[in-house]
């Protein structure tokens, strides 16, 4: 079974530089990586684009930063679940067969939820596998 | 050239730099000033978000592998956006018809789509002209919208310019030809 990175992100904030350093991990270790963010439950198409326009950004810079813009191999899962982000998280994980290996933690006060700082305790990575 | 110089660059001189020095920073503005429009204009096409994403992708990367074979770096848009449509039909992601549309058509189209797939097509299309005319020469520019999308005639486009009726339509002929000269590249 393939490695498996998560990457939480809130579309509103700054994930550039965390997203090229969770790039050149999948790299080393073949892994893939999962983008995964919640948007608002009653949100409108212009809220899905943003997401979507968010990751393009981040493209963007992780090609003309460092990697010369050319293909690559990394595989990516584009997941947007609906509602409080620990929730849908915790929701997700739970679903998921595929065992996630290392955490791209974004370092912003508002994902350090509670809940979610148990959710990455239930996932028993060690914490050199925990990217902040 | 720092990224602060290059927000003021002219679009030809990104393109020339990236040609010539393979400037990663220069691409990457290109890929910052026409990502949103492209992957609206893909996710016309393809009817959903994630093909629209890979397509853009896909383009963008294209487009740096081929620069070189761009011979008139002020058509960059429009060859961008050609390499988007092609890979949307190619992919057979693509929603909507090829269909190729004269440009007769392509400045008569706001009032003739009927159904989704057209109106889809039509939408598409603005995108793409509406960009076309960006990069037009300011004059040529307005000329085009005060009779296309502002609905003026050349009676009025005469007194609005000063300027006899025979000028006015060869000022609209002259600038309609270059934007079907830049759609066709």
């Amino acid at each position: 079974m393939k490695n498996r990175i998560l990457f939480p992100f809130f579309y509103q904030s700054d994930n550039r530089q965390r997203y090229v350093e969770t790039l050149e991990i999948a790299k080393k270790t073949n892994a893939e990586v999962v983008l995964f963010t919640s948007i608002s439950e009653d949100a409108k198409e212009e809220e899905f684009d943003n997401v979507y326009l968010h990751l393009l950004e981040l493209n963007g810079f992780y090609q003309t930063t460092q990697n010369d813009w050319r293909t690559n191999n990394i595989q990516f899962k584009r997941v947007i679940g609906k509602g409080d982000m620990s929730m849908s998280l915790q929701s997700y994980l739970e679903k998921s067969d595929n065992p996630t290996k290392i955490v791209a933690r974004p370092s912003y006060p508002k994902f350090n939820t509670p809940v979610l700082k148990k959710l990455l305790e239930k996932l028993s990575i060690p914490p050199n596998m925990i990217v902040n | 050239m720092r990224n602060v110089d290059l927000k003021n660059q002219s679009l030809e001189v990104l393109v020339i730099n990236f040609q010539n020095t393979k400037d990663n920073a220069s691409f990457g503005e290109l890929y910052d000033r026409y990502y949103s429009n492209l992957f609206a204009y893909c996710k016309k096409i393809t009817g959903n978000r994630e093909d629209a994403y890979d397509i853009t992708t896909n383009t963008f990367i294209k487009a740096s592998e081929k620069i070189n074979q761009l011979s008139s770096p002020e058509l960059f848009p429009s060859w961008l956006f050609r390499i988007a449509h092609n890979i949307c039909m190619d992919s057979g992601k693509a929603k909507i018809k090829n269909r190729t549309i004269a440009l007769d058509g392509l400045f008569n189209i706001a009032d003739t789509a009927k159904g989704v797939d057209e109106m889809m097509e039509k939408e598409a299309m603005l995108n793409q002209l509406e960009l076309l005319v960006n990069s037009l020469d300011p004059k040529e520019k307005e000329i085009l919208v005060e009779k296309y999308l502002n609905k003026k005639s050349v009676a009025e486009l005469q007194k609005q310019y000063n300027l006899s009726a025979s000028a006015i339509k060869m000022r609209l002929s002259r600038a309609r030809n270059k934007v079907a000269a830049m759609a066709t590249n």
